[in-house]
Formats: structure tokens, sequence, C-alpha cells
């Protein structure tokens, strides 16, 4: 990694039991926080910067929140679980709940942030959500999601920021175009799996011209 | 190759990044081998993009 002059590590998909649950996978971290705390501790003494990846507000295979009684429940569970989740992974908070992480960290481990730099934000659906005609999540009007995603991403940003102020948020539709109205809400894009080298390029300039320099 | 297409990046100003599992052989997805000759390439268009990351998202491109 030094020989070929990286100087950020992302750990990438995989570290999770399911995309949705953003527990520790216990065959690759064993002994939960601690491991990850270890691996994060070597990133950086070996001189690298460590960045998480994360597919903030996505669901996949395994996903434990479908088994909740109630679509407002999930959603509810959902939000505080990405709260904790940022928190705990971009800082130390003595004393915080960690409720909705590993089973081990429920049973007295002192809380620690585990130190992470920067967030790679991963995912076509990260661009937008539809109407929602679910009555169980009690919109007042079905266009609440659409207009909720955009803040979502915003509570995340400011969330992360707060948290350390110079935390990279780093957002990544994969080859789709961004967001209009989630593009405020990173300070970092990417040319991710690219289709050719006009979108690269397009995406590039593009991005360029509507942030300026202060985004990467 | 599209997805090594780091000239595309360090020309508009980007910040170059990779995806590669090593040692090779061992990813689920072989594409994501870092095999002596994607190496080589990360190594050349790291060094590129560390020389010129000074001027290039500055100037008019």
């Amino acid at each position: 990694m030094k020989k070929l002059g990286f100087t950020w590590v992302t750990l990438d998909d995989g570290w999770q039991t399911a995309q949705g649950d953003w527990f520790l996978q216990p065959q690759k971290f064993p002994n939960g926080d601690a491991d990850m705390r270890v691996l994060v501790d070597k990133i950086h003494a070996e001189g690298f910067k460590a960045q998480l990846w994360w597919a903030a507000a996505g669901c996949g295979s395994g996903y434990g929140v479908g088994q909740e009684a109630s679509g407002l429940a999930a959603a509810e569970r959902g939000w505080q679980q990405a709260e904790d989740f940022l928190l705990e992974f971009l800082v130390s908070l003595p004393g915080r709940s960690r409720r909705h992480r590993i089973p081990q960290s429920d049973r007295g481990e002192s809380p620690q942030g585990l130190g992470f730099r920067r967030l790679k934000l991963d995912g076509q659906h990260m661009n937008g959500a539809p109407p929602c005609y679910n009555p169980a999540h009690k919109h007042a009007r079905p266009e609440e999601s659409v207009e909720g995603m955009p803040k979502f991403f915003q509570a995340l940003y400011d969330t992360a920021r707060q948290a350390k102020p110079d935390a990279l948020i780093e957002f990544c539709p994969c080859g789709t175009a961004y967001s209009f109205f989630t593009l405020p809400f990173l300070n970092m894009s990417v040319a991710s799996d690219p289709e050719s080298a006009w979108q690269v390029r397009t995406k590039g300039k593009t991005l360029k011209a509507l942030q300026g320099d202060s985004v990467a | 190759m599209t997805k090594d297409d780091f000239a595309s990046t360090v020309g508009v100003g980007g910040v170059v990044g990779t995806n590669f599992t090593w040692p090779e052989g061992s990813a689920e997805r072989k594409r994501n081998d870092l095999t002596p000759a994607r190496e080589q390439k990360f190594e050349k268009w790291i060094s590129i993009y560390d020389t010129r990351r000074k001027c290039c998202p500055a100037g008019n491109i």
C-alpha cells in the first residue's frame, strides 16, 4: 500500500451482517468492536487514514428491520440506528447507549468511537425515495417520503460534521448521476463504476462547476 | 479498461482511487484481484496524481 502511494484506506462492503442492520460480521470480527478498533488503529499507525463504507438508508437480504411490528417503528429504528452508527464510528462518546450495535457491546463494553475519518455512502437508492402510500407509516402526504430523503442525508452530513468538523462524506450513487437535492450534503464525490471516459470527465467537470474546488 | 481510466480522473482534477482484493485469487470477484499489471498501473497513476494534484484542481481545464 505504501509502495503504491496510497494515503487513504477504505473498508468496503462486507464488514456488516446485512445491509440495513450494520452489525459487525462475527466471522470477520469475533471480538466485535475491539477487533474493528484494532484494524482502524493499525491503519492509522501505518500512516494511512481510515474510511468506512456504508450503504446509508439501504437494506438488503437478511435485513432485520423488516421484522418490526409496523413500518413507522421500522423507520424510527432505522434513523436511530443511523444516528448511533455515525456517532459511534466517528467519535468517542462515553456513556452513549449502544442498543443497536452488536451484542458484545451491550454487555458493558466501554463505548469508544472507532475512529474512522471518512464515510463512503454508497448506492443508487440514495438519490431518492418514491412516494409512500403505506398507511402504517402515517404520512400526512405520500410525497413526505420523497421530501424526506434529502433531509435524511442533510441530517447525516450535519451530524457527522458536528462530530468531526473535518469529516469527509463521500457520496457514491454508483454509476448514476447525482441527485440535485442531496448534492449539498456531501463533500466528496466519485466517478464510480465508470462506463466511459466521457462519463468520468463530464461528471467531474459538472461537479467542479457546481461545487467548486471545495469538493474533492 | 474503463475502470482503470485514471487519465480522465486526473485530467478533470479528481482524486484517484482504486478497489482491489489482495492477495490475488482471494477475491469473490476475480476482477478485483490486485494483479502485478494492475499494481504497476496503480503505482504509475498515483505517482502522476501526487505530482500534479497541486495544479490540476486549480487550473483552467
